[in-house]
């Protein structure tokens, strides 16, 4: 029994793992995930320099 | 001479800053826009999936075991996923398994003792939106003979790539479906599905599928 709308976790059967074969590569667009973080990083990184710049300025009046 | 040195930046950091903001809300959007829509679904999935699957299940006829036959297309209405099949071989020398953008694989089972698998690429043509599955999410398959199976899922779970024990695994009347997640899909997504048995008035015209 499972709540509906929630996801469980494949718990039953016989498994024998041998690692002899690589599960298929089907990902998706990873130049999109990169990039996106990408942009997020460089866009934080800006505004948090920003707002060190003024702090400083009006702590230390330069 | 102070208020100099605080009137002449701010025009020229604004610029800057809407930049910087633009960046972090254009990434955001592009990253969560993925998982909010899987979200969406499952929580559509799970008002309607019930119901769906109850009707669907009206029409068919019981079969006691799955004779699954060979997949010719793999159809989820809800998630509006429609593809044709074909069989996916592994390339031992180069570990790799046969892969396009249009097409599901089928991977039969290796022995008595597994579970046959369907894979196919986490991208918006193919597999992306089984990220928006819900548990009674009603799965046709039609195969070469001409039947139309209709399967219900059941659960899922996360792998490692090197983790090959999904293809050594024996469910009884299952069948997987695996693609790939994570944010830079470095695992494998498998999820069950189970046989409930052929509609029996959709048989007909399942060669046109």
């Amino acid at each position: 029994m499972y709540n509906k709308g929630m996801r469980s976790v494949i718990t039953s059967g016989t498994v024998t793992a041998t690692g002899a074969v690589i599960l298929p590569n089907t990902g998706g667009n990873t130049l999109g995930t990169f990039l996106a973080y990408a942009a997020i990083t460089i866009g934080s990184t800006a505004l948090i320099s920003q707002l060190t710049v003024r702090i400083v300025r009006r702590v230390y009046h330069v | 001479m102070q208020r100099y040195s605080k009137s002449s930046p701010p025009s020229k950091w604004s610029i800057v800053t809407l930049l910087a903001i633009s960046l972090v809300l254009l990434g955001g959007l592009y990253i969560a826009w993925g998982p909010f829509l899987s979200a969406w679904q499952r929580l559509d999935g799970a008002r309607h999936n019930a119901t769906n699957f109850r009707q669907a299940k009206a029409s068919i006829t019981q079969v006691a075991d799955l004779q699954l036959g060979t997949p010719r297309t793999i159809t989820l209405p809800r998630l509006n996923i429609a593809l044709p099949v074909t069989k996916g071989t592994y390339n031992s020398a180069t570990r790799t398994w046969t892969i396009d953008r249009e097409h599901a694989f089928y991977i039969p089972p290796r022995s008595a003792t597994s579970t046959p698998v369907i894979y196919g690429h986490a991208i918006p043509t193919v597999f992306m939106r089984l990220s928006g599955v819900a548990p009674d999410e009603i799965l046709y398959i039609a195969n070469s003979k001409g039947q139309l199976l209709l399967f219900h899922y059941v659960d899922d779970t996360t792998l490692s790539p090197n983790d090959d024990s999904i293809l050594h695994t024996y469910y009884p009347n299952t069948i997987v479906l695996l693609t790939c997640s994570g944010t830079y899909f470095q695992y494998r997504h498998a999820l069950r599905f189970v046989y409930a048995g052929m509609q029996q008035s959709l048989l007909a015209s399942s060669e046109r599928i």
